[in-house]
């Protein structure tokens, strides 16, 4: 298997992964360093210092450019893994399987495909084990899809076979579906011993939590005695990102720009409200605003200026802040444990200041509504 | 074994110095909307993010300390967070079976110093933090 890892790499780099993720890490440096330049540049007047910084400006955002695109893989670099795992496994069971991979052009992050190829791995083996064995079907099926929605990677796994009653688990759980990382190590283990998951149990519960870590999810769905799918999701988004910078009240707080449509002057529309609802007309479209500071619960003192439009997971919301002060880039960390459970933040972010900005977690605010 | 005594307020209390990371000033925090009482906000430390600790809430203080002048970072396994104190106090070399559990109390740990008593934070009360 070892052998059939480091044929698959090969062909798309022979860079050791290590030092590419050290790079990666010396990268993100130079990115909040950049904010602090781009900072510091204001404070000069002579030009010829203006001018080199401009230099060392560009010469930042290019390697960043450059960083993201290297560490890109697409996930064909799997594809000979999977067919020898396939076949091993037909062979150790004793039986067939048309075996489907699709989405093969699928880019993913360099370090990501090391999850991904782990997870797959126990879960094929576990349809083998379970799905296949019980029913002695002779159309056995494996089809892995991945896909990507712009933000995250996307794999399928569907399976024909045994599978098992979706509903009475989602009750079970009391969940309106079963994502294995809303599951805490007892309850993934009484799960994976509902749906037949016997072996790998530890390594997958490791697994799992680094996916917890990474913001995936590890969904569930099954139709009992025709088939099972595993979605697991995984995001694509490099650390570095652009954000935009807003105030509410005295905090400054970081919007991710993927998810700003527009930007409008709150003077250029008009605040309506109905139904208790507070809605602007922008566009002809009517748009529901809600107060960052209401959502955030903070104090705020200045007359907001700005709204932003913003949208995720087909959901649009008009957000009404105080002012906007920069566009910056920023390295998202993630959130520490302590303040996990506030979900209205996906991370936070040290801007050039030196002071730990807070990055709305946008997807996250729209579900709440 | 050695621990780090601090004041908060009048009262002193102490922590293993084996979990103390390192002390800094206070510095600029930012505020967490939303998250639970006991954290005051997030300061960056050596390029990593860690929350302030509310250490005067979390010892069920009667009069609540708000003056913080000292931060003690703290650093379990993984992860870190900074305790908020008004002084450092001293260092004091004492004899691991010194430290009691409190009967009546088991998830308080106790020392005795110069005939007085004083709170020691180990590693079994910061990791449930």
């Amino acid at each position: 298997m070892e052998e059939l890892l480091s044929d698959s790499i090969s062909e798309f780099s022979t860079v050791n992964k290590k030092n590419l993720d050290e790079i990666v890490a010396l990268v993100e440096e130079l990115v909040i360093n950049k904010v602090r330049i781009e900072k510091m540049k204001n404070e000069f007047y002579n030009n010829a210092h203006i001018k080199i910084l401009d230099q060392e400006l560009r010469i930042i955002s290019e390697i960043q450019e450059s960083i993201k695109k290297v560490r890109l893989i697409k996930m064909k670099t799997i594809d000979n893994f999977l067919k020898d795992l396939i076949d091993k496994c037909t062979k150790e069971y004793n039986t067939t399987a048309n075996f489907l991979f699709e989405g093969q052009e699928t880019e993913i992050e360099n370090s990501l495909i090391s999850y991904i190829r782990r997870i797959l791995t126990y879960f094929i083996k576990n349809i083998y084990q379970n799905e296949f064995n019980v029913t002695g079907s002779h159309s056995n099926q494996i089809k892995v899809s991945a896909s990507s929605d712009g933000r995250n990677l996307i794999t399928v796994i569907e399976s024909n076979g045994t599978g098992f009653d979706y509903e009475g688990t989602c009750k079970i759980f009391n969940r309106e579906n079963l994502d294995l990382l809303s599951f805490n190590e007892d309850e993934t283990r009484k799960f994976f011993s509902i749906i037949n998951i016997t072996n790998n149990i530890e390594e997958l519960i490791k697994l799992k939590s680094d996916l917890v870590y990474l913001d995936g999810s590890i969904k569930f769905e099954s139709k009992l005695n025709e088939s099972r799918r595993i979605i697991i999701s995984v995001p694509l988004s490099s650390s570095i990102m652009k954000g935009i910078l807003i105030t509410v009240g005295n905090e400054i707080y970081a919007i991710p720009l993927e998810f700003i449509e527009t930007i409008i002057n709150k003077k250029a529309v008009s605040i309506k409200n109905s139904n208790n609802t507070e809605m602007i007309i922008y566009m002809d479209k009517v748009i529901r605003l809600l107060r960052l500071s209401e959502v955030l619960d903070v104090q705020t003192t200045e007359e907001s200026s700005c709204i932003l439009i913003v949208s995720a997971n087909n959901k649009r919301v008009a957000l009404l802040v105080d002012s906007l002060m920069d566009q910056t880039d920023m390295v998202i960390k993630p959130k520490h444990h302590i303040i996990k459970d506030v979900c209205e933040f996906k991370g936070t972010t040290i801007l050039g200041d030196g002071l730990v900005t807070l990055v709305l977690d946008v997807p996250s605010i729209l579900k709440k509504i | 074994m050695q621990i780090l005594t601090f004041l908060l307020g009048e009262e002193k209390f102490a922590v293993d110095i084996n979990l103390v990371d390192t002390i800094e000033h206070k510095m600029p925090i930012t505020t967490v909307p939303k998250c639970k009482k006991y954290v005051i906000g997030l300061i960056s430390n050596r390029g990593n993010v860690i929350p302030v600790i509310n250490t005067s809430l979390i010892l069920n203080q009667k009069n609540q300390i708000s003056d913080f002048k000292k931060l003690i970072i703290i650093s379990l396994e993984n992860y870190k967070f900074a305790l908020a104190v008004n002084e450092i106090d001293d260092v004091v070399d004492i004899e691991t079976e010194d430290i009691k559990k409190v009967d009546g109390n088991e998830t308080l740990s106790v020392v005795k110093l110069n005939s007085n008593i004083i709170t020691v934070l180990t590693y079994d009360e910061l990791k449930s933090i």
